[in-house]
C-alpha cells in the first residue's frame, strides 16, 4: 500500500502533468485509500507537496495525451473500430480513426482494447455516506455533503466496476430528503470528489420506516401546504413592516397585503430550513422522487404538478411500477429503474407466477429510463453494465441499453453535456476496456477521469491480492525485484513511448509485484 | 375450433365497420371515428341471463329472463325483451343469476394510518388505496366497490374514500372525499401523547413537553369534537380573501389538522359516525343535529335501544355482520355491559337504508355471506340483498354509479350459479365497467352441479335432488350434494327429470362405412383420435356412449370398444378401450356353433392361464427374500446352453435372406435383409428392414410344408408385423407382409447364404436372478384376460332357438364368462334357458316380426320373461334414432321403466361397463340427460346433454 503511493509520487508523468495541486491529490487518492490509518499525515503531507508543486511548477501545464488505435463506442454514434481520442487537459479534443497528435501529445496505445465513456450511477440511494437516512421526515435542509465519506471502499469499487460519475442522494427512507451531490469516485474530501455540488432533492413516496401511506402522504402534501402558508406569512408581514417604515396604516384586507408584499421578501427573510423547499417550488430544483409501488407514481406526479416541479423530476421506480407504465408515458419524465429488472409476482386466483422484464415494458412505451445497479450483492445486478447486458439480452437494442448507464443517466443529472458520450468538447470520463462493455469477460484496464488516469488495473493492489496465486502472496519481494516481467511494465511510466501491454485474468500472469516503477 | 376463431374475428371487423360507418355518418371526424372504434371493441355486449336483479325500486328488482344491453363500459338498456343492436355479442347465461357488483359499505382495505393524532382529519384513505394490486380474491366474492376506511382507532381518523376493485387504475376511485370518519367509544380513549421536535434544533428552539391528547372518557370525545371543530371554523379567519379586515388578530399558526379539517367543512363535507353504544348514538345524533351535518352511522349495534330516535332522524346505518366465518368470536364473559356482538335489527328501523359490512378482519370477499347472515337479524331478503348493493351505494353516495343494474350505471356485473344469500350460491364471473375482471378458473370450471325435480339415477328415483360431476366423474347424487364454490350450477326445475346418458349396445360409430373383415387384434376405440362431427348428432339425440365393433367380426372374434359421443381428449373420448368381444354365429349348424366358441374360448384361456401363472410366479419371487435370489442365481442358464448347443444344419429355411418388401402406401419397394434358423419346425431369427431404425428386429415363427409364417417382434398399436410367404422354389421366397390386419405389403427374397447366420438378438434373455419372464403380449388375446377376470363380457350374434340351444351350455358349463346374445331371433322360445344362464339380448333393429299370422315383439315378451334387454342401432350416427325406437318399444306395449333401463344400466349391467356408464353413481362418467318432462316420451324434450360433466352443444 505504501508502495503504490510511493509509486505515484514519482511517476515523472502524475509530477509534470498536474494543473493545480487539488488535482494531484485526486489523482493519487486511489493508491492512499488502503492505508486509510495514516490518512491525516497523508493529507497534511499531500497538501504542502500540492501548494509546493503549485508555486514551485508555477503553471498549470495542460496534458495532451492521445488514447491509440482503440475500438471506440462513443455511444453517441457509430462505434470506430480502430480509432484515437485525443484529450487535452479534461476535455475531449478530437474522436476519430485518426486524429492529429500534437508534438507534446503522450500517447498511449490501446489497440486491442475498447475505449467507453465513464459509466454513470445515476441515483446512489444513502450509500457513500456515513448513513443513510436522517430520523426527520422532512429535512430539506439537509445535505448529503456532510455525510460523504471519501475513505468508503465503496468509492474504490464504483471506480474499479468503471463507474466514473455517482449522484450521491439521501436514501429512501425519508418523506423530504436533503440536497444531493454528483462526484467523482476519486479524491480525498467531498469537495475534491465533487462534479456538481447541491443538485436535486430527494422525495419519497413509498412511506419510510413507521410510516403507512396515509400518514407519507398527508407529511408530504402538508410540508408544501405549511410552505405556502409560511410564505404567504412572510409576505404579508413583509407588508405591514413596509406600511410601518412609511408610517401609514395598513389599509388593505390580507391577500393584497400579501399579493403586495411577495415582491419584498428578501433573499434574507427565508429561514435556512425552507430555503430549499422555495428553490425547489420555484422549479430550481430537481427532484428525485422515489416510488417503489406503481400507486405511488400518480401521486408522485400529481405532487410534482401541484408544487411547480414536475419538469424537474426525475422518478426513481421500484419493481412493481411498469404498471403505471401509461401514467409514465404520459408524464415523459425520465425514471431510473430498479436494479431488480425482473418484476415476479403470483396470481392470487391461480397460484401463477408472473414475471415481467420491466425495462421492456419501459422502452415498449417509449420511456426514457436510466439502469441503476445494487451494491453490496455478489449477484451481476452490482455491475451497471451486466444490468445493461440483460437489457440487451431480452430483446433491448444494444444503442438504448448502452445509453442507460452513460448518456441517459448524465441527461437526467442535467450534465448531457459533459458526460456519457466520447465526443469533442466533453469531459475525458473514458474507460479502457480489456473488451466489450457487455461482455462477462471484460476488465476495466483503465479508468481516465478528467483527462488524468487515475485507475490502472495493474496498479490495482486489491485486484492483485484477490488474483494472487499462493507463491505470489509468499513471495511478493521477489515480484518486487523482477522489473522486468511483462505484466509490471508500466506503459504510462516509459516516458511518453507507448509500449502494448497483453494483460490476462489468469491469475498466473498476474503481476506479482505492487511497487514497480522507473 | 379455427373457423369459429376466424368467425368471431370476422363478427368483431363487422362490428368496428358497422360502427366507423355510423360515426362516419353523424360526424365526419377522423378523430372521432377512431375514438370510437377504440371504445366499442371494449366492453360492449348483451349479457342473458335465467334471472337479473337489477335492484331497481318497485317491482322491476327482478326480470326473469333478462338481458342487459352494455356499451362501452356503461349499462344501456335493461329488461326482458330489449331491442338489440346489430353484431353486438351475445353473452348468454341460461343458467345463471345476474347481479350487480356488491358494494362494501366498509372495508379495512386502506389499512389504518399511523398517526399520534387523536384528531387527524388530514388522513385521506385513498392516499393507501392501491389501484394497481391485484384484488382478484375479493372480486371473486363479487365485490366490485369498496369504502375505504381510513382506521377506527382514533377519534377522527380521517377521511374515507370509494373506490372500485378491478377497474382501471385511472378510474378506480368513486369518491375521493366521502366522509369524515368519527369514532366513538372505549377504544378511542386514551391516545397516546404527542411529542412535537422543532427543526432545525438550536438553543433557541426549546423541547416542548409531549402534548396530552383526549379523550380519555365519553365526556372529551364531543369537547374534543367541539374544540377541534370550533378551531377549524375560526381557522380560516385572517387568510381567507377579507376575513380578516378589521379583525386585527395575528395569523394564527400553521395547524395541518385545523387547516385539512377548515377545508373539510367548508366543502360541507359528510360524517361517517362509528359508535355501538346508545349512548354514543344518541349523543352523535345530538352533535349532528346542533351543527347541521349529515351522517352515516356505523356499527350501532346497541341500535334496539335507540331505535325510536334513529328512526325519527332517518340515519343511514351501516351494520356490521354478526359472522365471524374465519376469525373466533370474542368471550365476553359475565359483564353485563361488555357489548354484545349479536346483532337485532328492530322493526322501526328495517326501512331505513341500511347496508351491510363485513366485521372487521374478515375476509373481504364474503360480503355476500355477511348479507345472508342479516337476514337473522331480522332483515328481509331483499333488504339483506339491498343492504349491499343499491343501499350500500346510496349510503357511500355513489347509487348513480354502482349499486343497481339501471341504464346509465356502471357495467359492474356478479354471475352467480344460484339465487343469492345461499351458502351454495356462487360467483361465477364477475364484470367490472364491461370488462370481466374475475373468471372461475380452469379447475374450478370443471365442475358441475345439476339440479332437478327428479333424478333417475338407473336404479331409485329422488325427488327434488342433485348430481354433482367433478372433472368427468359423478362424485355426489343425492337430495343434496355439496356445491364446490364457483361451480357451475344447472337448476333444471322442479319438472325437469334426469337420466344417465343412452347407451347404444352396438353400433359402429366412426367406422365409415369400413366393412373389412377384423380380428380381435383390432381395436375400434384406438382409430379414433378425436370426435368426429357426426359425433355430436349422436350426442344430441341422447346417445352418450356406444359400444363400437367392426360391420363383420372376424371368425375367432372381433374387439368391441366402448366411446363416448363427445369428448375432447382421449380419455374421455374412449370410455373403455377392449369393452367386449363380438362373434358371429348366425347361419351356422347348432351342432357345431358350440365348437367355433369353444375354440376361440380355449385359445383365450391358455393365454389368460399364462398370464395368470406368470404373475403368480412373479407374486412367489417377489416375496422371496434376497438369499434365496442369490441361491438361484448360480445356477446355469438353461436358455444360454440351448442356444450354444444348436448346431446349423443344411435346411430349406437358415440362413441370410436378401429382398424386398412393396405396395401401398409405401412409396417405393424397401429391401430388407432376414437372418433365419431353422430347428424343428421352429424358424427363429432376425430382420433389419426400413422400419425399426436400422436395428435387427427379432422374428419367430414357424416352418411347414414350404410355408413360412413369421412374427416380428415389434409392438405397433395396430398389431404386430406378420410374414407368410411360400418357398416356391428353393432359395426363393414370395409372400406378403402384413402389419396388423390393415396393410399388406408383397414381398419377395433370395436366399443370399446358407451358413446358420450368427444371431444377435438372443431371444429368450431369462433375468438372471430367476426372476420369470412375462408372456408374449398377443393383441388378439389380450381381451380374453379381462373376460376372463369377468370385466367385460362376449356377445353372440345368434338367430334361432337352435343355435342359442348350443350356445348356452358352453357359457354355463365350459367356460363361465359373462355373455350376451345378440339379435337373437328366436329367443322367445328359449326363454327360461336364457333366464337360467342370467343373460340378456341385445334386441334386433327390428321391434315386431310377423310370426304366422300374429305380430311378436321379442322385447315385450323377453322383458315379461326378467330377461334383460339392450338396444342397438348397427349403423353409426344412426343411433340418434335409438331413443326414439325405445318409445316405439313402448307404445308397442314394453314397459317404459324397462325401456329405460335397456337403454341405461340394463346395457351397462349386460356389457359389464356399469362402473363407467349407464347409471348415476360415484365414480361413474358425468354422463347426464336432462328432459323437461317424463324420459321416453315423445312429448319431452330432451333440453341438456352432459357428457364427462361437459355440456353438449345444441
Amino acid at each position: 500500500m505504501d508502495g503504490g503511493r510511493r509509486d505515484c509520487a514519482e511517476s515523472v508523468e502524475t509530477w509534470t502533468v498536474c494543473r493545480t495541486g487539488v488535482e494531484t491529490m485526486r489523482r493519487c487518492t486511489l493508491w492512499m485509500k488502503p492505508g486509510g490509518g495514516s490518512r491525516p499525515w497523508g493529507r497534511l503531507f499531500w497538501m504542502l507537496a500540492a501548494i509546493f508543486t503549485a508555486a514551485v511548477g508555477g503553471r498549470a501545464v495542460a496534458q495532451t495525451i492521445v488514447l491509440e488505435g482503440g475500438r471506440i463506442i462513443p455511444v453517441s454514434g457509430e462505434t470506430i473500430k480502430k480509432g484515437s481520442i485525443l484529450i487535452r487537459g479534461s476535455k475531449i479534443l478530437a474522436v476519430g480513426k485518426t486524429v492529429e497528435v500534437p508534438f507534446d501529445a503522450k500517447v498511449i496505445d490501446v489497440s486491442g482494447k475498447t475505449l467507453f465513456p465513464g459509466m454513470i450511477d445515476v441515483h446512489v440511494a444513502g450509500l457513500g455516506l456515513d448513513r443513510p437516512n436522517e430520523n426527520v421526515p422532512v429535512a430539506p435542509f439537509l445535505n448529503v455533503y456532510d455525510a460523504i465519506d471519501p475513505s468508503l471502499l465503496f468509492f474504490e469499487d464504483a471506480l474499479r466496476d468503471g463507474i466514473a460519475v455517482l449522484h450521491l442522494m439521501q436514501g429512501n427512507d425519508c418523506v423530504i430528503g436533503g440536497l444531493s451531490r454528483v462526484v467523482h469516485p476519486i479524491g480525498m474530501t467531498p469537495d475534491e470528489m465533487t462534479i456538481v455540488p447541491d443538485l436535486a432533492i430527494k422525495i419519497a413516496i413509498t412511506p419510510k420506516t413507521g410510516f403507512d401511506r396515509m400518514l407519507q402522504m398527508a407529511t408530504l402534501r402538508e410540508a408544501f401546504l405549511k410552505f405556502a402558508d409560511d410564505m404567504e406569512r412572510l409576505a404579508e408581514e413583509r407588508y405591514e413592516e413596509k406600511l410601518r417604515d412609511e408610517k401609514k396604516d395598513l389599509d388593505v384586507p390580507p391577500a393584497v397585503a400579501r399579493e403586495r408584499g411577495r415582491a419584498l421578501i428578501r433573499d434574507e427573510d427565508i429561514p435556512d430550513k425552507d430555503r430549499n423547499l422555495l428553490l425547489l417550488t420555484r422549479g430550481k430544483l430537481p427532484a428525485f422522487i422515489y416510488c417503489g409501488r406503481a400507486m405511488d407514481v400518480p401521486r408522485a406526479i400529481k405532487i410534482a404538478k401541484d408544487n411547480g416541479f414536475f419538469e424537474r423530476c426525475v422518478l426513481v421506480l421500484g419493481s412493481e411500477c411498469y404498471k403505471a407504465v401509461d401514467v409514465l408515458k404520459e408524464a415523459g419524465r425520465p425514471v431510473v429503474l430498479d436494479a431488480e429488472l425482473i418484476h415476479r409476482e403470483t396470481d392470487p386466483i391461480t397460484g401463477k407466477e408472473i414475471e415481467t422484464f420491466v425495462p421492456g415494458v419501459m422502452d415498449e412505451a417509449g420511456v426514457t429510463f436510466a439502469l441503476q445497479r445494487r451494491s453490496g450483492t455478489s449477484l451481476g445486478e452490482r455491475y451497471l453494465w451486466y444490468q445493461a447486458a440483460r437489457c440487451v439480452r431480452e430483446g433491448i437494442s444494444r444503442a438504448a441499453a448502452l445509453e442507460a448507464i452513460t448518456l441517459r443517466p448524465a441527461q437526467m443529472l442535467g450534465l448531457g453535456d459533459r458526460f456519457g458520450t466520447l465526443e469533442p468538447g466533453k469531459d475525458a470520463s473514458i474507460l479502457v476496456l480489456s473488451g466489450d462493455p457487455l461482455d462477462s469477460q471484460t476488465w476495466v484496464e483503465k479508468v481516465i477521469i478528467e483527462g488524468v488516469p487515475v485507475y490502472d488495473k495493474a496498479e490495482d493492489i486489491r485486484l492483485k491480492k484477490l488474483f494472487a496465486t499462493p507463491e505470489e502472496e509468499l513471495g511478493g519481494a521477489a515480484g518486487d525485484a523482477d522489473e522486468k516481467s511483462p505484466g509490471t511494465s508500466k506503459p504510462a511510466a516509459s516516458g511518453g513511448q507507448a509500449s502494448t501491454r497483453k494483460t490476462t485474468t489468469e491469475k498466473a500472469e498476474e503481476p506479482a509485484g505492487d511497487g514497480s516503477h522507473d | 375450433m379455427e373457423a369459429m376463431t376466424s368467425a368471431l374475428t370476422f363478427r368483431c371487423r363487422l362490428t368496428r365497420c358497422a360502427a366507423a360507418l355510423v360515426v362516419v355518418v353523424a360526424m365526419p371526424s377522423v378523430a372521432v371515428v377512431e375514438r370510437a372504434q377504440a371504445d366499442i371493441s371494449e366492453g360492449t355486449f348483451v349479457l342473458r341471463a335465467g334471472r337479473v336483479y337489477t335492484m331497481a325500486d318497485g317491482d322491476g328488482w327482478i326480470i326473469e329472463n333478462g338481458m342487459i344491453l352494455v356499451e362501452n363500459g356503461r349499462i344501456v338498456a335493461v329488461g326482458a325483451d330489449i331491442v338489440v343492436p346489430l353484431f353486438v355479442d351475445m353473452i348468454e347465461l341460461p343458467d345463471a343469476i345476474v347481479m350487480p357488483g356488491l358494494v362494501a359499505a366498509n372495508s379495512s382495505l386502506a389499512g389504518r394510518n399511523a398517526s399520534e393524532d387523536s384528531v387527524g382529519p388530514r388522513y385521506r384513505a385513498v392516499d393507501a388505496f392501491d389501484a394497481y394490486a391485484d384484488y382478484g380474491r375479493i372480486l371473486s366474492g363479487g365485490v366490485t366497490t369498496v369504502y375505504l376506511n381510513p382506521g377506527r382507532h382514533r377519534l377522527v381518523t380521517g377521511v374515507g374514500a370509494v373506490a372500485k376493485l378491478g377497474a382501471a387504475p385511472g378510474a378506480a376511485i368513486l369518491r375521493e372525499t366521502a366522509d369524515l370518519v368519527i369514532n366513538l367509544g372505549e377504544r378511542v380513549f386514551d391516545p397516546p401523547a404527542k411529542q412535537q421536535w422543532l427543526l432545525p434544533p438550536s438553543s433557541d428552539s426549546r423541547i416542548e413537553p409531549s402534548l396530552v391528547q383526549r379523550p380519555s372518557s365519553r365526556l372529551g370525545q364531543f369537547l374534543q369534537l367541539r374544540e377541534s371543530f370550533d378551531a377549524a371554523t375560526s381557522y380560516d379567519v385572517g387568510r381567507g380573501d377579507g376575513g380578516r379586515s378589521g379583525a386585527g388578530g395575528k395569523h394564527s399558526q400553521y395547524d395541518d389538522n385545523l387547516a385539512a379539517l377548515e377545508g373539510l367543512l367548508r366543502d360541507g363535507v359528510r360524517l361517517r359516525i362509528n359508535a355501538d353504544r346508545a349512548t354514543d348514538i344518541e349523543q352523535a345524533i345530538q352533535f349532528c343535529r346542533e351543527r347541521g351535518f349529515e351522517f352515516v352511522l356505523t356499527g350501532a349495534s346497541q341500535s334496539e335501544l335507540v331505535a325510536d330516535i334513529l328512526a325519527r332522524a332517518g340515519v343511514g346505518i351501516v351494520y356490521e355482520a354478526p359472522l365471524r366465518p374465519v376469525g373466533a368470536r370474542p368471550n365476553l364473559g359475565p359483564d353485563p355491559d361488555r357489548l354484545d356482538d349479536d346483532l337485532y335489527i328492530p322493526p322501526a328501523l328495517r326501512d331505513l337504508p341500511i347496508a351491510i359490512a363485513g366485521p372487521e378482519g374478515e375476509p373481504h370477499a364474503q360480503l355476500m355471506l355477511y348479507a345472508a347472515a342479516a337476514r337473522r337479524a331480522g332483515l328481509s331478503r331483499r333488504a339483506a340483498i339491498e343492504a349491499v348493493t343499491i343501499h350500500a351505494a346510496k349510503l357511500l353516495g355513489v347509487d348513480d354509479r354502482v349499486g343497481s343494474i339501471q341504464p346509465g350505471r356502471d357495467a359492474d356485473l356478479v354471475v352467480l350459479n344460484g339465487e343469492p344469500l345461499l351458502a351454495t350460491t356462487h360467483v361465477r364471473r364477475v364484470f367490472v365497467n364491461g370488462r370481466t375482471v374475475f373468471e372461475t378458473p380452469e379447475k374450478q370450471s370443471a365442475k358441475l352441479v345439476v339440479k332437478a325435480g327428479t333424478i333417475w339415477t338407473g336404479e331409485t328415483t329422488i325427488k327434488g335432488g342433485a348430481v354433482l360431476v367433478e372433472d368427468g366423474r359423478i362424485t355426489a347424487v343425492g337430495e343434496t350434494v355439496p356445491v364446490p364454490p364457483h361451480a357451475r350450477v344447472i337448476d333444471a326445475g322442479p319438472q325437469a327429470v334426469v337420466t344417465p346418458g343412452f347407451i347404444d349396445s352396438r353400433g359402429h360409430l366412426g367406422l365409415e362405412g369400413d366393412r373389412s373383415r377384423v380380428g380381435a387384434d383390432l381395436s375400434p376405440a384406438k382409430a379414433l383420435a378425436r370426435a368426429r362431427p357426426e359425433f355430436a348428432r349422436v350426442a344430441r339425440a341422447g346417445v352418450t356412449t356406444v359400444l363400437v365393433s367392426a360391420y363383420r367380426p372376424d371368425s375367432k372374434g372381433a374387439r368391441i370398444s366402448a366411446i363416448h359421443t363427445a369428448g375432447e381428449t382421449r380419455d374421455e373420448l374412449i370410455v373403455k378401450d377392449a369393452a367386449g368381444l363380438i362373434f358371429s354365429l348366425r347361419g351356422t349348424d347348432p351342432a357345431t356353433a358350440g365348437d367355433v366358441l369353444r375354440k376361440a374360448l380355449k385359445a383365450g384361456k391358455a393365454y389368460d392361464d399364462a398370464w395368470k401363472k406368470y404373475h403368480k410366479a412373479l407374486a412367489e419371487y417377489k416375496a422371496k427374500g434376497p438369499e434365496q435370489k442369490a441361491a438361484e442365481k448360480k445356477k446355469p442358464d438353461a436358455t444360454e446352453d440351448e442356444v450354444k448347443a444348436e448346431k446349423p444344419q443344411a435346411d430349406p429355411v437358415t440362413g441370410t435372406w436378401e429382398g424386398s418388401v412393396a405396395g401401398e402406401p409405401l412409396p417405393e419397394p424397401q429391401d430388407f435383409t432376414a437372418r433365419l434358423k431353422l430347428s424343428g419346425d421352429q424358424v427363429e431369427g432376425s430382420l433389419e428392414t426400413f422400419f425399426g431404425g436400422g436395428e435387427e428386429i427379432e422374428v419367430s415363427g414357424t416352418f411347414s410344408e414350404g410355408h413360412l409364417s413369421l412374427e416380428v417382434d415389434l409392438d405397433i398399436p395396430i398389431g404386430k408385423p406378420t410374414i407368410e410367404a411360400d418357398i416356391d422354389e428353393p432359395d426363393h421366397l414370395t409372400g406378403t407382409f402384413n402389419i396388423g390386419s390393415r396393410f399388406s405389403f408383397e414381398l419377395e427374397a433370395e436366399r443370399t447364404e446358407k451358413e446358420a447366420p450368427e444371431i444377435k438378438i438372443s431371444r429368450k434373455r431369462k433375468k438372471k436372478d430367476g426372476e420369470p419372464e412375462a408372456p408374449k403380449k398377443n393383441e388378439a388375446l389380450e381381451p380374453y384376460r379381462d373376460l376372463f377376470a369377468g370385466k367385460i363380457a362376449v356377445v353372440i350374434d345368434v338367430k334361432g332357438p337352435g343355435v342359442i340351444g348350443a350356445v348356452l351350455p358352453v357359457f354355463q358349463k365350459d367356460y363361465k364368462v359373462p355373455f350376451i346374445l345378440l339379435n337373437a331371433e328366436g329367443a322367445g322360445q328359449a326363454k327360461e334357458q336364457i333366464a337360467g344362464a342370467k343373460t340378456g339380448v341385445i334386441l334386433p333393429t327390428r321391434a315386431v316380426r310377423r310370426i304366422g299370422r300374429e305380430d311378436y315383439v321379442q322385447s315385450v315378451d323377453l322383458t315379461r320373461g326378467g330377461i334383460p334387454v339392450a338396444f342397438q342401432s348397427d349403423a353409426e350416427d344412426g343411433a340418434r334414432g335409438l331413443p326414439d325406437r325405445a318409445a316405439y318399444h313402448i307404445r308397442l306395449g314394453m314397459d317404459a321403466t324397462a325401456a329405460l333401463r335397456a337403454l341405461t344400466i340394463d346395457a351397462a349391467r349386460l356389457m359389464r361397463c356399469d362402473d363407467q356408464v349407464g347409471v348415476l353413481q360415484r365414480g361413474c362418467r358425468g354422463d347426464l340427460l336432462i328432459f323437461d318432462g317424463p324420459p321416453l316420451e315423445p312429448g319431452s324434450r330432451l333440453s341438456r346433454v352432459i357428457i364427462n360433466g361437459k355440456e353438449v352443444g345444441r
